[in-house]
């Protein structure tokens, strides 16, 4: 066992070594005239010996003799000459009686060089630190040593424990490593320690002394002093006028790009900003400088690129023109240079005052994309759709309701708004929302008026929404219609585009609220929301929408675009159109493969599977990888995916699943969270599923019926126990639905199946659709139970969706809105979280109360969180009560890994036993003397109750033990606490019984443990190992874990845990801190000195490591509640 | 800690203690039955290794277990191979001590690199810890924000990993951006057409680029600057830091995320909507990084001339280097005294710092 923080075990060899060495590097030093003296001194070049000056003060050179011992017999004798003395620091700290003051040291310089010389040790000394002095005691003629720790520190002295004698003075104080770390001079005054100056006062010393250089050089040691003198000479010397920079300097910042293989490169490498990369080019700051410092642009003309070298490349063409100099008109400048002229303002405002400002080439440039995006957008390829365009300009015209414009992705949505939008007058205001944009998001009202604003203050004259900072929606928004409308003369259109990405994944309620705030203060305002399904409900100023149900082009105009296009077979033509469904994106691809292969006549027949590719991969499933399009592709057809049914199901569809495969792949597509939800159930996100099946059915209806029969069957088989499940229950009536079985589907029809079976009308053939939806009944009343079931689970996701984007924003307006809905009991669990992490936990628990208990998952969230705040208040047994429920797997099928949540539950159980502030008052009170170390957890306090050994011994194997293993010890644990708490109701004992029988009672302790095998642990497993840490801090030996199964052999816990934690930073949740300083203070004295940042875990001391762990891993109570709250991380 | 082996998904054979493990390792153990013996020890279905000459099956058998995160665990089973060959053994020692390539403040070239605690701390996540993916790092001029790109360089040099900077000299429009993301993987001909909207072609290119990055095998840096809106406007067109809120959008996909890490350099602060200020789609992926130069102080100073030395394989004692560091503090408040207005604090630390080590 290590005793101490720091090994000290030596190899014998290399101890061996370094005696030898120290050996012949100290000598034994004689004086003869005037009198006799003994003392030691130490080679610190091969022909500089160092000794203490007042053991030879006045003595002459070849009065002294130097000499050690080389064998038995035999010595090595130096002959000294010359001394000089060095260093005048009194020593009055040694207070050594009769000391005479004066120079410090003497350097006595051989007439020949010695092979060994000391070493000097740099690094800090820290208290009980090992020390080593070879010496010469009693003037003897061979070496000895004497070992010890060092017990005092101060600038110039070293106070040790290890033995010194007469003539010992002048002897090095070595370190582990045999490095100097003092000289050794005397006993202290009361004789309880030797005493030595220091290495940084020798060599203080050693500086003032004619030999320092070469004894700086040889021993590599840094000059302090040179180098502050060096930097007081740089502040003092005036920094030089800027003078322009070199010929290669110039030409580079004045090109776009530097070739790294130019005549220049060697010259400009220490300059470019990543010498590695392929092109070269100046980082701004040293453009900025160069071309600054050259004054002007006459000055820089001559240093010009040729013009030729600027034909493609745009931003070189800005610079020569900025180079001409003025004018510079923005509103003659292209739209393809606008963007690089925002750079060369920036690089060239010192020389060229006239160039317009980075803030006015951006405004320039974004007014103008308001229109060339829409000529983008509605392409020069644009045909057609004469009759939508006309129906768009009457549905302006008449100026009364929203436009809501629905189609397949691909139909031409975009291109016909912005064909429509390109024909309105100048000067009319569009606002146009992509929702597919990152930044947008219609739950954030915020980054909704935001958006609006920047267009507006864009097109717009003097508008500005500077002053408002958006919280406030309602009032933001209709300050924001107000001046807009203030600023327009002619209606304003405002686009919501792509908005499928909001409208499938319900998020879009509470951006209603917003708009309607700005429609009510702009009258002129014109809506239209594009999207891949109608929007239901959606309504403006009280006017229902208008809708348009965009289907593909007219075939005459498909015809008449392929045919201008070298398509113009008729017969082919024909083919082409039944396949391309007159869909534009189709169009394109029909053309692309027209124009890649040239072959006419086989078109028809290549098409579908390119539409798969064109179409549906990249268009549908773009952000799924590659490799896993073929399965994305058919799992699009199921609605609930397990892994068990990937080969029976797909197995046939996709060519690279197979039994070896499955496993992987299942995995890989749990990981496409562009499509998918869950992790072990997994369900395809309903905005990417139903377009991309809808498109799939017409492209290969075979291919999804054969999926939709393999996955009847498989619904069908008893064993999923459709008859007891509704969920699975809802799904065999889905695809029999989709089957066209509608007599199957009455027979498979479940009790509770209705509402998985809601959202499925878009998926369904009409008679089959006519079916279930007379089967739901009245889907709009939403009264039934059920329905508001549902609809609290749907506003919950969305809570837990803002949760998961950190918009408090949203969540407080997802959940004002829902407060007044039938359902909003349901969501307490909701309101309560939110008022905790706003500090108010008292109103949390009043919230909690008032709510009363609830049924399944609901009753559990609510149950959890309201553990936790119990626990806050100490109120520990009521707490566990609430969560042992909770240990039951059936509470947790909603989770990707349920036994993972109840092993967390039994974590948090045991972290309610967790007292360690009680324990701290202990151990500064000393009121300690009713508990065993089996009881605690600090350090300290361990240590200070280590005279029992039962815990060690008893416990010693804990870890990794089998389920019925710890069963056979707890006998003990159990037989061990009862007798102990006889008479002795301590608190922490109560705890400590109670910990200690939750550990031993089930597989948790082994279950915990095997969590550190994994390579990445989730937050919730990272909680349950901080358990872990817990009781490995509860023991004072170093403890192993034994896993057969692994083959590992003895792992140490401390590694293991050490493992887990891997190399993150040490991290201290804020609202932890103060107990973890309290902690370390009263362990390790000043928490000022603790450095949390960046510290590594070794850097503390082991026996406290496991303690540190548990301290700054997630709390496993705090981080169930997160979860159930949303958070998938650490909540912030 | 970003270890340059134990972390990283490839295998640092720029580094000259990895090809000596490697020689060693082949002749160490020549025969194809232990070399498969400890391979398959070291994790769980590692993939098949072909039978070829046993330095080539060496080279792939280090290439898959870095992939696959067996590194660590492999060490550990040769370090208990029974005889132990003790060359291995103590190459593989020096494999554990390598040097963590975040923590310097002396960089490649003598750069100095001061503080940034708080980065670093970040950046270690970045390389470790799936669930920080995306780094931003924000603040007022002259911090030092653009100088973390060095830092990166670091990093990312240590681990064999490329790393792309992209800046206002050579990413002014998102047409430059791709063209530099994709050169860097000499991947030109693969940049997809621009057909459709913008995000929509942004949202190509991410994937068109995940799939470059992932033949070329090995996680890619992209690090981007000059992101932010400044007192006369910005430095480069708005629809590049479009394009990088899609890009750190599709970061979102632990699939794609295990490709790339990106860090959005001089992020602005501005609203963009939403309470973090990023863009409202962003879920839990990021953090955000402030550099304070604060913190740039003697204690800074103090370590960074400690580690200054060790690598010179000078010998500077604590209080010597904290001497050293006021010193340098003292001269770089006189070099700002009286100037008005005062000009930022940093450089004149660095080059008071620059001054002096030429002595020290």
């Amino acid at each position: 066992m290590i005793l101490g923080g720091k090994p000290q075990l030596f190899e014998l060899d290399q101890l061996q070594q370094a005696l030898e060495d120290v050996e012949r590097a100290v000598v034994r030093v004689r004086s003869t005239e005037p009198k006799e003296f003994l003392a030691c001194g130490f080679f610190l070049l091969p022909d500089l010996i160092v000794v203490p000056a007042f053991a030879f003060k006045d003595v002459p050179p070849q009065a002294l003799i130097a000499e050690h011992s080389i064998s038995a017999k035999e010595y090595r004798r130096f002959t000294i000459l010359e001394r000089e003395d060095a260093g005048h620091i009194e020593l009055t700290s040694l207070a050594r009686s009769g000391a005479p003051e004066g120079p410090l040291i003497t350097l006595l310089r051989t007439s020949e060089s010695n092979e060994s010389v000391i070493h000097l040790q740099f690094a800090t000394t820290e208290l009980n630190e090992f020390v080593a002095i070879p010496q010469f005691v009693f003037g003897r003629a061979s070496a000895s040593i004497a070992f010890g720790n060092v017990l005092s520190i101060t600038d110039l002295v070293l106070g040790y424990n290890a033995d010194t004698a007469q003539g010992s003075s002048g002897a090095p104080v070595l370190d582990d490593e045999f490095q100097l770390i003092a000289m050794h001079l005397a006993s202290s005054p009361d004789k309880h320690l030797n005493e030595g100056i220091t290495r940084a006062a020798l060599v203080d010393a050693l500086r003032e002394s004619s030999y320092w250089d070469r004894i700086r050089e040889a021993h590599r040691i840094a000059d302090v002093v040179a180098a502050s003198a060096a930097v007081s000479d740089a502040v003092a010397s005036e920094a030089p006028p800027e003078e322009p920079a070199d010929a290669p300097l110039l030409r580079a910042a004045l090109r776009a790009k530097i070739d790294p293989n130019s005549d220049d490169a060697d010259a400009l490498r220490p300059h470019v900003a990543d010498p590695d990369a392929p092109v070269w080019a100046l980082p701004s700051s040293t453009r900025t400088e160069i071309l600054s410092a050259a004054g002007s642009l006459e000055a820089l003309r001559p240093y010009a690129p040729d013009p030729a070298t600027a034909a493609n490349e745009p931003l070189q063409r800005v610079i020569l023109r900025v180079l001409d100099g003025p004018p510079y008109d923005l509103a003659q400048l292209t739209e393809e240079e606008l963007p690089y002229w925002i750079q060369a303002s920036n690089w060239f405002a010192n020389v060229a005052p006239d160039l317009p400002e980075p803030a006015q080439v951006t405004h320039e440039l974004e007014q103008r994309r308001v229109r060339s995006s829409l000529e983008r957008i509605a392409s020069k390829d644009f045909t057609g759709r004469d009759k939508e365009l006309t129906d768009l300009q009457q549905w302006w015209d008449a100026a009364k309701q929203p436009l809501s414009l629905s189609g397949i992705g691909g139909i031409g949505k975009s291109a016909l708004v912005a064909r429509f939008a390109s024909t309105l007058p100048r000067n009319t205001l569009l606002l146009w929302l992509d929702f597919d944009r990152p930044d947008l998001a219609p739950d954030d009202a915020p980054s909704i008026l935001a958006a609006l604003a920047q267009q507006a203050s864009v097109q717009l004259d003097g508008f500005s929404m500077s002053d408002l900072d958006f919280e406030n929606a309602s009032d933001s928004a209709a300050k924001l219609g107000q001046r807009i409308e203030e600023k327009i003369e002619s209606p304003a259109l405002l686009v919501l585009d792509s908005f499928e990405a909001a409208q499938y994944s319900a998020r879009y309620e509470e951006l209603w609220t917003v708009l309607e705030a700005i429609a009510t203060t702009m009258p002129s305002l014109r809506l239209i929301v594009t999207g891949r399904a109608p929007v239901p409900g959606l309504a403006l100023r009280g006017a229902s929408a208008q809708t348009i149900d965009l289907k593909g082009l007219e075939p005459d105009d498909a015809r008449e675009w392929l045919r201008a296009r070298g398509i113009d077979d008729d017969a082919i033509l024909d083919q082409l159109l039944q396949i391309l469904g007159g869909v534009p994106l189709n169009l394109h691809l029909a053309l692309r493969v027209f124009q890649r292969d040239g072959r006419l006549p086989e078109l028809p027949k290549n098409m579908p599977p390119e539409m798969v590719a064109g179409f549906l991969y990249d268009r549908i499933l773009d952000r799924v990888q590659p490799g896993l399009k073929p399965l994305a592709k058919a799992v699009l057809v199921v609605r609930r995916i397990t892994a068990d049914m990937l080969l029976p199901v797909f197995g046939d569809a996709v060519q690279t699943l197979t039994a070896e495969t499955a496993e992987g792949l299942f995995a890989d597509l749990a990981r496409e969270m562009a499509l998918i939800e869950g992790t072990t159930v997994l369900k395809l996100r309903s905005e990417v599923r139903r377009p991309s099946l809808k498109l799939l059915e017409d492209i290969e209806p075979d291919f999804v019926r054969a999926l939709d029969a393999k996955a009847e069957a498989w619904f069908a088989d008893p064993s999923r126990e459709a008859t007891s499940n509704a969920e699975i229950a809802a799904e065999l009536v889905y695809h029999r639905l989709r089957l066209g079985n509608l007599s199957g589907a009455a027979q498979a029809w479940r009790d509770g199946s209705r509402r998985f079976l809601l959202d499925a009308g878009d998926e369904l053939p009409p008679p089959s659709l006519e079916w279930l939806q007379a089967r739901l009944g009245n889907t709009e009343g939403g009264d039934s139970e059920e329905s508001q079931a549902a609809a609290a689970a749907n506003v919950a996701s969305r809570v837990r969706n803002a949760r998961g984007r950190r918009k408090k924003g949203a969540i407080n307006s997802i959940l004002s809105n829902a407060r007044s809905q039938p359902y909003a009991s349901e969501l307490v669990f909701h309101e309560a979280y939110e008022r905790w992490r706003d500090g108010n936990e008292d109103e949390a628990l009043a919230l909690l109360d008032d709510g009363g208990d609830a049924p399944a998952m609901i009753g559990r969230d609510r149950n959890v969180l309201r553990a936790l705040l119990l626990s806050h208040r100490d109120q520990r047994d009521e707490a566990d009560s609430l969560l042992l429920r909770y240990e039951n797997l059936q509470y947790w099928t909603d989770r990707s890994a349920p036994p993972t949540y109840v092993t967390a539950v039994r974590a948090a159980r045991i972290q309610l036993t967790e007292d360690l502030n009680t324990e701290l008052n202990a151990l500064t009170s000393g009121d300690y003397s009713d508990l065993t170390s089996f009881d605690v957890i600090l350090p300290q306090l361990r240590t200070a109750l280590a005279e029992d050994h039962f815990a060690l011994e008893s416990t010693r194997s804990l870890f990794g033990m089998r389920v019925e293993e710890p069963r056979m010890i707890r006998g003990f644990v159990d037989k061990y606490l009862n007798e102990s708490l006889e008479g002795t109701p301590e608190r922490l004992r109560q705890l400590a019984r109670t910990r200690w029988r939750l550990a031993t009672d089930g597989s948790f302790l082994l279950d915990a443990t095997k969590l550190t095998e994994k390579s990445e642990l989730t937050p919730i497993e990272f909680s349950i190992v901080s358990i872990l840490a817990l009781f490995a801090a509860t023991f004072s030996v170093p403890h192993d874990y034994y896993d057969a199964a692994l083959v590992r052999g003895n792992v140490p816990i401390l590694q293991l845990l050490s493992n887990a934690l891997g190399d993150r930073a040490v991290r201290i949740d804020a609202s932890h801190q103060k107990q973890v300083e309290r902690i370390f203070s009263v362990l390790n004295g000043n928490p000022e000195n603790l450095s949390w940042r960046g510290m590594p875990l070794r850097a503390f001391p082991e026996d406290e490591r496991p303690l540190l762990i548990y301290l700054v891993t997630p709390n496993p109570l705090e981080q169930l509640v997160h979860e159930l709250a949303g958070y998938t991380s650490e909540a912030r | 800690m970003a270890h340059p082996y134990f972390d990283s998904s490839a295998y640092p054979w720029h580094r000259k203690d990895a090809t000596e493990l490697h020689v060693e390792l082949y002749q160490s153990y020549p025969i194809e039955g232990d070399l498969q013996r400890l391979y398959k020890s070291a994790g769980v279905n590692p993939i098949p290794l072909q039978p070829q000459r046993i330095d080539l099956m060496w080279q792939a058998a280090l290439d898959n277990l870095c992939a696959a995160g067996y590194f660590r665990t492999f060490c550990d089973r040769v370090l208990a191979d029974v005889p132990p060959r003790p060359k291995v053994v103590n190459l593989i020692k020096v494999v554990e001590l390598a040097e963590d390539p975040i923590r310097p403040t002396l960089l490649t070239n003598d750069r100095v690199f001061l503080d940034r605690e708080d980065l670093r701390d970040k950046l270690q996540r970045l390389t470790s810890d799936t669930a920080l993916r995306v780094l931003l790092v924000r603040g007022e001029t002259k911090t030092g924000k653009t100088y973390t790109r060095h830092l990166i360089h670091e990093i990312a040099k240590a681990s064999g990993e490329p790393c792309v900077y992209l800046f206002d000299g050579n990413a002014g429009t998102t047409d430059e951006v791709v063209d530099v993301l994709f050169a860097s993987f000499t991947a030109s001909d693969k940049i997809p057409p621009k057909l459709e909207t913008d995000d929509a072609w942004y949202r190509k290119v991410c994937t068109r680029l995940h799939e470059v990055v992932k033949l070329a095998g090995k996680k890619a840096w992209v690090v981007i600057d000059d992101l932010g809106d400044y007192e006369k406007g910005a430095k480069i067109d708005r629809k590049v830091r479009d394009f990088f809120n899609r890009f750190a959008l599709s970061m979102e996909n632990p699939e794609f995320a295990t490709w790339f890490r990106l860090v959005l350099i001089d992020y602005p602060e501005v609203p963009e909507g939403g309470d973090d200020r990023v863009p409202t789609q962003w879920s839990d992926f990021y953090e955000i990084d402030t550099p304070d130069i604060s913190k740039v102080n003697a204690a800074a100073i103090t370590s960074f001339a400690l580690q200054w030395a060790k690598r010179k394989q000078k010998n500077l004692d604590e209080s010597g280097a904290k001497a050293f560091a006021d010193k340098v503090l003292t001269a770089a408040a006189a070099a700002r005294a009286g100037k008005n207005p005062e000009p930022p604090i940093l450089p004149s630390i660095h080059k008071a710092l620059q001054q002096g080590l030429q002595s020290l």
